[in-house]
C-alpha cells in the first residue's frame, strides 16, 4: 500500500521534521485547502498497490540510459496510470490494452521494446522493462521532432506523440493538464513505512504546446457539471425506450485519450459521459436521450452505417446510459473523488431518467454477462458507490429512518436507546429491518427512544413502523420531544393493528439538534408495546 | 404468520451466551484456518474416487468458455463446444441428465443470450429460447418439469416459467416495471423467493410458483438480494447491506426470526453462500482487501463461524458435494485460477483442475 500527497506540502514537512510522521504532516490536517490536491487525493485510493516497489531509482536508471529528464518520466507515467503496473484489456475495438506503470499499449509497446532491446513480453510485466521502453520510445519521438533536451517544456510534441493521442485538443488537455500539471504540482507516494516509492518535486514549468481551444466547453446537454464534447458515434434510441440502466465502465487508459477516441468516429464506440481519474472533469459525448455504443457496439455497426446497429434484437445499448471512467478495471482501487463526480453524475441521471438506484440498475460493465469471475469488478467500490448515489439523490424512501437495531443506522444522524427491559425479538414478521423491541406495559418511567439529528430547524412527519400481533398494546404511547426537552405530543396508537408499514403520528416542528420519540410502557398493563424503527419526513 | 404472544425469554442472555461461546475459541483463529491446519494433504487418490458426483464448471483453456465435466478423482470432459460463443454453467437439471447452460454470442454488436438444456451424453444442446440481451438465474422445480428464470423478453427483467423443451412458450409470472430478479423454487415446488424493486429498493418476496399471493419477507431501504432456499425448506438466506457491508442474514420463509449468518466473525463483504444438502451448514466467501478472499463455514444452528481457507489467495466460488462431505472451490493459487477440493472441515486441499487458463463457476451433482 502506498499513499500520495503534495509534493511542497511533503518538503514542508520534510525541512521541519527529519523524522516526521506522514500522519502529522501539516498537509494531512486539511488536504482539500492544498490547492494541488486534487491530484494527490484522486491518486490517494487509486495508488494502494500492495506490490509496488520503489520506482524512483527505476525513472533515473531509464531517464539516465535514454537521455530523458526523469521527472518528465515520472509525470507521464503518474498520468497515465497513476504510477500502477496496470494490465489493461481492450475496452474499445481497434485500441489495443495497456500495460504497466507506462500504458504503453499495440505497436508503440512493440517498438519501444524494440528500441530497449527487450521483450514485448518484459515490457507487458516487468515495471523497469516497461519504463525503458517508454524512456526509448520518448527519446526517439525528441529525436524525430527535434527537441531541445535541455528545455523540460520543449518536450511537449513528444508527450503529446508518446500519448498516441490524436485529437489536437485531447493532446492539449492530456500535456497540459496531465503531465505538465503534475510537474508544476509535484507529487510524491510513500509506502506504509512512509519510504518514499517515487517523487516529482514541484517545477515551475509550462509545456510549448498549443493550450486546449475553448470553443469545447460549453456544459454538455443533459448535466450542467460536464464539458461537451460531442461524438458522431451514436443513433436514436428505439421508439418507445425507457431508460432502465446506468452502465460503469473503465476507459482501460487515461481520461484524454479516452474521450478523444470516442469522439473519433473511426472508433465506432462512445459512451455517454467519462469522468477523469481525479472527478474534477466530466465529458458528455451523446445525449442521454440517444443511443451511445457502450455495450458490445463493434465495428461492424459502424460500418454498416450505423443503421442495423440493434434492430435485430434488443441491445443493452437501447435502454442504458453508459459512463466510462478514466483508469484500468486492474487497479486495486479508484479514487475517492472520481467516485465522489460519478456518483452525482449517476444521482442526476437516475433522476432525471427515472433509474431505480440499485445494484440491479446501476450495474458494472462487465455483470452484463451471466456471471463475471471478477463480478461486480474488482475493485471499484459497488456498495459504496450505490450508497454515495442514493446519498446525493435519496432513496424512494424519503426521509431519515431510524431502526431499532443500531447496526443499521447512521448513528451520527439516529440511533435507538432502550433499558434492559426492553428483548429484543423478531417473532412476529413484517418488523422493518432486523428485528424490533418489544417490552411488557407498565406503570413505569422505561421507554425506548429514537434519536434523531436535525441539522437545522424544520417541520417534519413522523411515521412508526411495529409488528401487530393480539398481545400488542391497543393504546402504546409514542412521546415526541424535541431537542430543547419539551414534550410537543403523546399520540397514543393501536399495535394490533397496522403492523407491517408506516402510520402517520403527527407533524411537528422541530429546533436544530437532537430531538426524539420515545415509546413509552406507561399504559394500561398485560400487553405489548412495540419499537421497531421511527421515520422523519 | 405466527400472532403468537412475545416469549419472556430475555434475548440478551442469549447473545451473552454467544458471545461467551465465541470468547471461548468457537471458530478458527485466523493463523490456523485452511492450509496451515489443512492436516496431511492433499487427498489420496482413493479418497478422491470414493467421492460421488460430478462438477461442471467454466473452462477458459480454449478462447473462448466452454462448459466441462471433472469427476473428483480428476477425470475431465467436454461438455459445450462452440467457438464463437461463451457458455456459462447454470442450474442441472433434478434429473441428472442435463444441465442448463447460457450460451453468449455478440452479433452485429448485440450481445445475446441463450438458455440451452446440455445433454450429459454430450449430444446437442436445446435452445429453449430466442436468443436475448439477457436470459440467466435460472431454477428448477424439483420435478424437473418446468423451471423459472430472469427474462427480458417482454419488459426490463421480469420472472417466466419455462417448460425445458425446444420451441415451448413462456409463461410470465411478474409484471413489475422495476423488475424483478433472481428467483429460487422452493425445494417442494410451491413457492417461488425473488428479489422486486418495486419500492425502490430491492426487498426480497415470496410467491406462489404461479405467480400469486405474494408476500413481502423483508423491509429495509437498502438492498435485500440473493434469496435461497435451504434445501429443506424451513430456511432463506439473503444478502444485505443494511450493516454498511454485504453479508447474509438467515429468515424463516414467514419473515421471522431474521439474524446475520456470520455473527461476528466477518469484518468485510460476503458473497456466494451454498447450502449444504444436508440444510445443517452455509459456506460462502469473505472479500479481503488486495483482491483476496477466504471460504467460511457457519452452522445453522448458530455459533461463530469456521474459516475454512486462510485467506492467503483469492479462494471463491464454493459448492458442496452431493453427500456434504467435501466442497470445490475456485482458488487463484500459483499464478492460476483452477477448481480445488477439500474435506468440509477444510482439510486435504487438492488442486483439481490443472490446465492452463481459467477453470470457475462449479456445480457439483450426481448424473444419472
Amino acid at each position: 500500500m502506498f499513499t500520495v500527497r503534495n509534493a511542497l506540502a511533503a518538503v514542508a514537512a520534510a525541512l521541519t521534521l527529519t523524522a516526521c510522521d506522514p500522519q502529522q504532516g501539516p498537509e494531512s490536517q486539511d488536504p482539500a485547502q492544498s490547492p494541488s490536491s486534487a491530484i494527490a487525493d484522486a491518486a490517494q485510493d487509486a495508488v494502494n498497490r500492495g506490490s509496488t516497489g520503489k520506482l524512483d531509482p527505476l525513472f533515473d536508471q531509464a531517464a539516465g540510459e535514454f537521455n530523458v529528464p526523469a521527472d518528465l518520466l515520472k509525470a507521464i507515467s503518474f498520468a497515465e496510470t497513476r504510477w500502477q503496473m496496470v494490465r489493461g484489456e481492450q475496452e474499445f475495438e481497434g485500441m489495443p490494452a495497456a500495460f504497466g506503470v507506462m500504458a504503453l499499449r499495440g505497436e508503440a509497446l512493440e517498438r519501444g521494446a524494440a528500441l530497449a532491446g527487450v521483450s514485448a513480453e518484459a515490457v507487458r510485466t516487468d515495471a523497469l522493462a516497461n519504463i525503458r521502453a517508454a524512456a526509448a520510445l520518448l527519446s526517439a519521438h525528441a529525436d524525430e521532432l527535434k527537441v531541445d533536451r535541455a528545455d523540460l517544456g520543449a518536450w511537449a510534441p513528444a508527450v503529446a506523440r508518446l500519448s498516441g493521442i490524436e485529437n489536437t485538443d485531447a493532446q492539449a488537455e492530456h500535456v497540459h493538464k496531465g503531465v505538465y500539471a503534475t510537474l508544476r504540482d509535484g507529487v510524491v507516494a510513500e509506502d506504509a513505512d512512509g519510504k518514499v516509492i517515487a517523487a516529482i518535486m514541484p517545477t515551475p514549468v509550462e509545456a510549448k504546446f498549443a493550450l486546449p481551444s475553448l470553443h469545447a466547453l460549453a456544459a454538455g446537454p443533459d448535466y450542467a457539471g460536464s464539458i461537451w464534447r460531442a461524438s458522431p458515434n451514436y443513433n436514436a434510441r428505439p421508439a418507445g425506450t425507457d431508460i432502465w440502466m446506468i452502465v460503469i465502465h473503465t476507459c482501460e487508459g487515461n481520461y484524454s485519450g479516452c474521450w478523444s477516441w470516442l469522439t473519433n468516429s473511426a472508433a465506432g464506440a462512445s459512451a455517454h459521459y467519462v469522468v477523469n481519474e481525479s472527478g474534477s472533469e466530466i465529458s458528455q459525448l451523446v445525449a442521454e436521450s440517444n443511443r451511445a455504443w457502450h455495450v458490445a457496439a463493434s465495428y461492424s455497426c459502424s460500418l454498416n452505417g450505423s443503421v442495423n446497429c440493434g434492430q435485430n434484437g434488443v441491445s443493452v445499448n437501447h435502454f442504458s446510459v453508459g459512463i466510462e471512467h478514466g483508469g484500468f478495471a486492474s487497479q486495486t482501487s479508484f479514487p475517492a473523488g472520481q467516485i465522489d463526480a460519478s456518483a452525482r453524475l449517476s444521482c442526476d441521471i437516475s433522476r432525471d431518467r427515472g433509474v431505480v438506484r440499485d445494484s440491479y440498475h446501476i450495474v458494472a460493465h462487465g455483470r452484463l454477462q451471466p456471471n463475471n469471475r471478477t463480478d461486480p469488478g474488482p475493485n471499484w467500490p459497488w456498495s459504496s458507490y450505490i450508497s454515495k448515489v442514493q446519498s446525493y439523490c435519496g432513496t424512494t424512501t424519503t426521509g431519515l429512518i431510524i431502526d431499532s437495531n443500531n447496526a443499521n443506522n447512521d448513528t451520527t444522524k439516529g440511533y435507538i436507546e432502550v433499558s434492559a427491559n426492553w428483548a429484543s425479538s423478531t417473532n412476529v414478521g413484517g418488523y422493518y429491518g432486523s428485528g424490533y423491541y418489544v417490552a411488557p406495559t407498565q406503570a413505569v418511567s422505561d421507554p425506548a427512544t429514537f434519536w434523531f439529528h436535525m441539522p437545522a430547524a424544520g417541520t417534519k412527519t413522523i411515521d412508526a413502523w411495529w409488528t401487530a400481533a393480539t398481545d400488542r398494546s391497543t393504546a402504546a404511547p409514542f412521546i415526541i420531544t424535541n431537542a430543547s426537552g419539551t414534550k410537543l405530543a403523546t399520540v397514543n396508537v393501536n399495535q394490533q393493528a397496522n403492523g407491517g408499514k408506516w402510520n402517520a403520528l403527527g407533524t411537528w416542528s422541530f429546533p436544530a439538534g437532537w430531538n426524539k420519540v420515545q415509546v413509552s410502557r406507561w399504559a394500561p398493563t398485560g400487553f405489548q408495546v412495540v419499537a421497531d424503527a421511527v421515520r422523519v419526513r | 404468520m405466527s400472532q403468537g404472544l412475545e416469549p419472556r425469554r430475555p434475548w440478551r442472555g442469549w447473545a451473552r451466551l454467544c458471545a461467551a461461546l465465541a470468547l471461548l475459541g468457537a471458530g478458527c483463529p485466523a493463523s490456523k484456518c485452511g492450509r496451515g491446519a489443512a492436516g496431511p494433504g492433499p487427498l489420496s487418490e482413493e479418497e478422491r474416487r470414493a467421492i460421488p458426483g460430478v462438477i461442471a464448471f467454466i473452462s477458459e483453456r480454449a478462447t473462448q468458455k466452454d462448459v466441462w465435466l471433472v469427476k473428483p478423482a480428476g477425470e475431465e470432459t467436454q461438455l459445450t463446444k462452440s467457438p464463437e460463443e461463451d457458455d456459462f454453467t447454470s442450474a442441472p437439471a433434478p434429473d441428472g441428465k442435463a444441465l442448463l447452460v447460457i450460451a453468449t454470442r455478440t452479433v452485429d454488436g448485440l450481445h445475446l443470450e441463450q438458455l440451452r438444456l446440455q445433454p450429459l451424453d454430450g449430444s446437442a444442446p436445446v435452445p429453449l429460447n430466442a436468443p436475448r440481451a439477457r436470459a440467466r438465474n435460472a431454477s428448477w422445480s424439483p420435478d424437473g418439469q418446468w423451471f423459472v428464470a430472469e427474462s427480458d423478453a417482454q419488459s426490463f427483467s421480469d420472472l417466466v416459467k419455462i417448460d425445458p423443451k425446444a420451441g415451448m412458450a413462456e409463461q410470465r409470472l411478474t409484471s413489475v416495471r422495476e423488475g424483478c430478479f433472481e428467483p429460487d423454487v422452493s425445494p417442494d415446488g410451491r413457492e417461488i423467493a425473488f428479489v422486486s424493486s418495486r419500492e425502490g429498493d430491492p426487498e426480497i418476496y415470496v410467491m406462489r410458483s404461479d405467480g400469486t399471493d405474494e408476500r413481502r419477507i423483508t423491509a429495509f431501504h437498502q438492498e435485500d438480494r440473493e434469496p435461497r432456499w435451504s434445501p429443506d425448506g424451513k430456511w432463506l438466506t439473503f444478502i444485505s447491506n443494511r450493516e454498511g457491508r454485504d453479508r447474509y442474514f438467515l429468515v424463516r420463509p414467514d419473515g421471522t426470526q431474521l439474524r446475520a449468518v456470520s455473527g461476528g466473525a466477518t469484518k468485510l463483504d460476503e458473497r456466494q453462500l451454498v447450502w449444504s444438502p444436508d440444510s445443517q451448514k452455509v459456506a460462502f466467501v469473505e472479500r479481503l482487501s488486495d483482491g483476496k478472499s477466504r471460504i467460511w463455514v457457519a452452522r445453522v444452528e448458530g455459533g461463530e463461524p469456521v474459516a475454512l481457507t486462510d485467506g492467503k489467495s483469492r479462494d471463491d466460488e464454493p459448492a458442496w458435494s452431493p453427500d456434504g462431505k467435501y466442497l470445490v472451490f475456485v482458488a487463484e493459487r500459483n499464478g492460476d485460477t483452477d477448481l480445488w477440493l477439500m474435506r468440509a472441515d477444510g482439510s486435504g486441499q487438492t488442486r483439481l483442475t490443472t490446465a492452463k487458463g481459467a477453470d470457475w463457476l462449479p456445480r457439483w451433482f450426481v448424473p444419472r
